[in-house]
């Protein structure tokens, strides 16, 4: 069975380029928020869920910016 | 009704300007950030953002400034700059889904103004930081307000009430101030004139002209149907005899529902100093905004409403066009004579001119408005070749 592409690093890379080219904030958000489950770095994740919540804000997703936001709320990223 | 061209008694001494306040850029400068700054000023038109979400920046005088219609519905002006580092938040017109964000650091502004993130501000993947006090750092708002389908603005934000401010020609025109207006955005145009804003208020408020440079208007608006308009902020000239267009089967633009009979025929002109040159029919009013880009460059936003939504649909499309066409005919031509006056500024001999009291009431109004203004601002009024 073929891997998800999005599991490989190197295709999330390239479908976060193409979708901050074409100002896609809906994708950003969803790419992002992946990028952050991907890691079990606490501030790599931290990082990217930063991203997810800009770009989920930027949308107008707001069930998406709440989410976001309370995880970051939980790491102490968020007041 | 005052049937007019009758000479003004009651008008303020003419007190000509000089050359220099319409060519220095000293005078320029000093009118946009002192005079212009310090009074209620038209940036833009209501329909300019039409729906929630849409954003507009624009300058006013080179000074940023976003027009916005919130997600509410509500509209509202902020300066145009992060709090951050001063960058400049929005560069082109659009509809936004969520919030403004800041092309530089993503810092995000909800668009009620509040600073929903300031990302990484504490480091990676941090979103607070100690010194940044995100509730106190939300946009900058500019006092606003909107009326006849225009929206102004008071950088200084200690003008008076605009309500106060307006209330003179809210009166005289109460008949169509409270009213829905109904903009067709095709019907909007811009013209760019090589002149002084100035000339372009002084050209508008008299009908002196209007035989001689918009020779069209002579078969049914003669000049001694017309009347001066003179009041607190405001001056113009009003006909007796508007007649609306007519389309080839004998239509016309709907009018507005039980308007008084003075407006049967009747139709006014005014500029609002310093900037906004309206006018008001029965069946349509419109606004010429002034954008003053230089001491010698004018930029002229004209927008028409009309006075019922059955005028925007595709029955009416032809006179709608018309109309348009005919309003930018009327501005066109008075291009050459507002820029004409301006190439005469760099007459050293000319003294500033003389004002005719039956004629040029209007003008020498305007003028008495500037120089008391100029003389609260400590300026001379440009008299001396400089």
């Amino acid at each position: 069975m073929p891997a998800d592409p999005v599991d490989d690093r190197a295709a999330l890379d390239a479908r976060l380029q193409e979708a901050a080219r074409a100002g896609d904030a809906g994708s950003l958000a969803s790419l992002y928020r992946r990028a952050a489950a991907s890691t079990e770095q606490p501030d790599e994740a931290g990082f990217f869920l930063t991203h997810a919540y800009v770009w989920a804000l930027v949308a107008g997703d707001a069930p998406a910016a709440a989410s976001i936001a309370a995880a970051l709320r939980r790491n102490g990223r968020l007041d | 009704m005052a049937v007019a061209l009758e000479a003004v008694s009651d008008a303020p001494a003419a007190l000509p300007l000089g050359n220099r306040s319409y060519t220095d850029p000293a005078f320029f400068q000093a009118e946009l950030d002192q005079l212009w700054a310090r009074t209620w000023v038209c940036i833009g038109f209501a329909h300019e953002v039409p729906e929630a979400g849409c954003v507009r920046p624009v300058s006013l005088a080179g000074k940023p400034l976003l027009l916005l219609r919130d997600h509410a519905s509500d509209l509202r002006v902020f300066w145009n700059v992060c709090r951050h580092r001063g960058m400049q938040l929005v560069s082109e017109p659009g509809r936004l889904t969520g919030v403004i964000r800041c092309p530089y650091h993503s810092w995000c502004y909800a668009l009620d103004g509040e600073l929903k993130v300031t990302p990484h501000v504490g480091g990676p993947g941090r979103n607070t930081d100690p010194a940044i006090d995100r509730p106190a750092l939300g946009l900058l708002p500019v006092r606003s307000a909107e009326w006849l389908g225009c929206v102004f603005v008071d950088l200084s934000g200690e003008a008076p009430p605009f309500a106060e401010h307006i209330a003179p020609l809210a009166r005289r025109w109460v008949d169509f101030a409270d009213r829905p207006l109904h903009a067709a955005s095709e019907c909007g145009f811009m013209l760019e004139v090589a002149t002084n804003w100035k000339l372009a208020v002084e050209n508008y408020c008299e009908s002196y002209h209007l035989p001689w440079v918009h020779p069209g208007l002579n078969s049914y608006s003669r000049l001694e149907d017309h009347y001066t308009i003179l009041a607190a902020g405001f001056a113009g000239q009003g006909t007796l005899a508007y007649r609306p267009l007519l389309a080839a089967d004998g239509s016309r633009l709907p009018a507005f529902a039980d308007l008084p009979e003075q407006w049967a025929e009747g139709a006014e002109y005014v500029a609002l100093y310093p900037n906004l040159l309206l006018g008001v029919h029965k069946d349509h009013t419109f606004a010429l905004r002034l954008e003053p880009l230089a001491p010698d460059r004018t930029r002229e936003h004209v927008a028409i409403w009309f006075a019922d939504a059955g005028a925007l649909d595709a029955d009416h499309a032809a006179l709608r066009r018309r109309l348009a066409e005919l309003w930018r005919e009327v501005f066109a031509e008075d291009i050459g004579v507002v820029e004409g006056m301006q190439r005469g500024r760099a007459a050293d001999a000319f003294d500033g001119g003389v004002f005719s009291p039956m004629m040029d009431a209007a003008t020498a109004a305007f003028h008495g408005w500037v120089a008391e203004r100029y003389r609260a601002l400590g300026l001379d009024l440009g008299l001396d070749a400089g």
